[in-house]
């Protein structure tokens, strides 16, 4: 037996249609009200640090998921091809305090990781493999970029 | 020793190693075979590699970059007097993973990755899932090195 099942719109499709709005309407005013209570809310402070925090908790797991699964490995390509090295990679710019205040407690091979996301490499050659001294250029360009960690 | 170490080396049990130094990332393995303490040497932008030789993750130049210090390959890992030896080892896919250098008491001596160095009886003790295992030799002539600083 076959039923019939009549198509009924989902909320987005509602939201995204044109036909559900008047456009001289109150019902346009309204969308505006919401679309400006969302914004609040979601630049508000409280927001804005659980952002902080779950961005903070997410770097942390992934960071420990890496350490433990690379502490052994020698091989740079393994290092930075992990999946977890790849993931706070695809965080972006937001990031990018985390990985220095790591950086800055105890050197790790983040080196990719800042190259990648900031599109530039402030390590001169001589410095290149010192990690002492890639730690200390990568800090230094922050520090000049204003960026705090 | 913690399970994942125990996972990752099932044959470097109590006994069969020794901790000598604490972790660092400011060198690894092949620094550490190579006699170097103080920069990771690898095929990548963020570590050291010897002028002239491939720049890539293969048994083959990595050989190369021992050779650049004098050693040729040699059939095993015993103690042969006057000569001094490092072992290459290589996962299952032929990709090198780790290095280890030979003591002139016959044991050996492993920087773990980003972590501990330790002295190891043999060179079986680190065969596993995280290294595969030793596939090549070398040796040159055992000369009062130490290690190289800057």
């Amino acid at each position: 037996m076959k039923y019939a099942v009549a198509e009924k719109p989902t909320p987005l499709r509602r939201l995204l249609s044109p036909e559900s709005y008047d456009s001289t309407g109150p019902d346009l005013d309204r969308l505006f009200e919401k679309v400006l209570r969302a914004r609040e809310h979601y630049y508000a402070e409280a927001t804005m640090l659980r952002r902080a925090q779950t961005l903070e908790t997410v770097f942390g797991e992934l960071a420990n998921d890496w350490i433990v699964d690379t502490r052994f490995q020698s091989s740079m390509t393994r290092i930075t091809s992990h999946p977890s090295y790849r993931k706070i990679i695809s965080l972006g710019q937001e990031v990018l305090p985390l990985i220095l205040r790591d950086l800055a407690t105890s050197p790790k091979p983040w080196f990719a990781a800042l190259r990648e996301i900031t599109g530039t490499d402030p390590v001169q050659p001589h410095e290149r493999g010192n990690v002492r001294a890639m730690t200390s250029a990568w800090l230094r360009w922050a520090q000049n970029n204003n960026i705090r960690w | 020793m913690d399970p994942d170490f125990r996972r990752k080396f099932p044959l470097l049990v109590a006994g069969a190693f020794q901790e000598i130094s604490p972790a660092t990332s400011s060198y690894n393995c092949i620094a550490w075979a190579a006699g170097v303490d103080h920069i990771p040497w690898w095929p990548h932008l963020d570590a050291f590699w010897p002028a002239g030789v491939p720049y890539e993750d293969t048994i083959d130049a990595f050989l190369k970059a021992f050779a650049t210090l004098g050693y040729t390959l040699c059939g095993d890992a015993s103690l042969e007097s006057g000569f001094e030896k490092i072992a290459l080892y290589a996962d299952f896919g032929g990709t090198p993973t780790h290095a280890a250098r030979q003591l002139p008491d016959g044991t050996w001596t492993s920087k773990l990755g980003q972590s501990i160095d330790i002295t190891h009886k043999n060179t079986i003790v680190l065969n596993g899932p995280e290294y595969g295992a030793a596939v090549r030799f070398m040796r040159r002539p055992r000369a009062d090195r130490s290690i190289i600083t800057p």
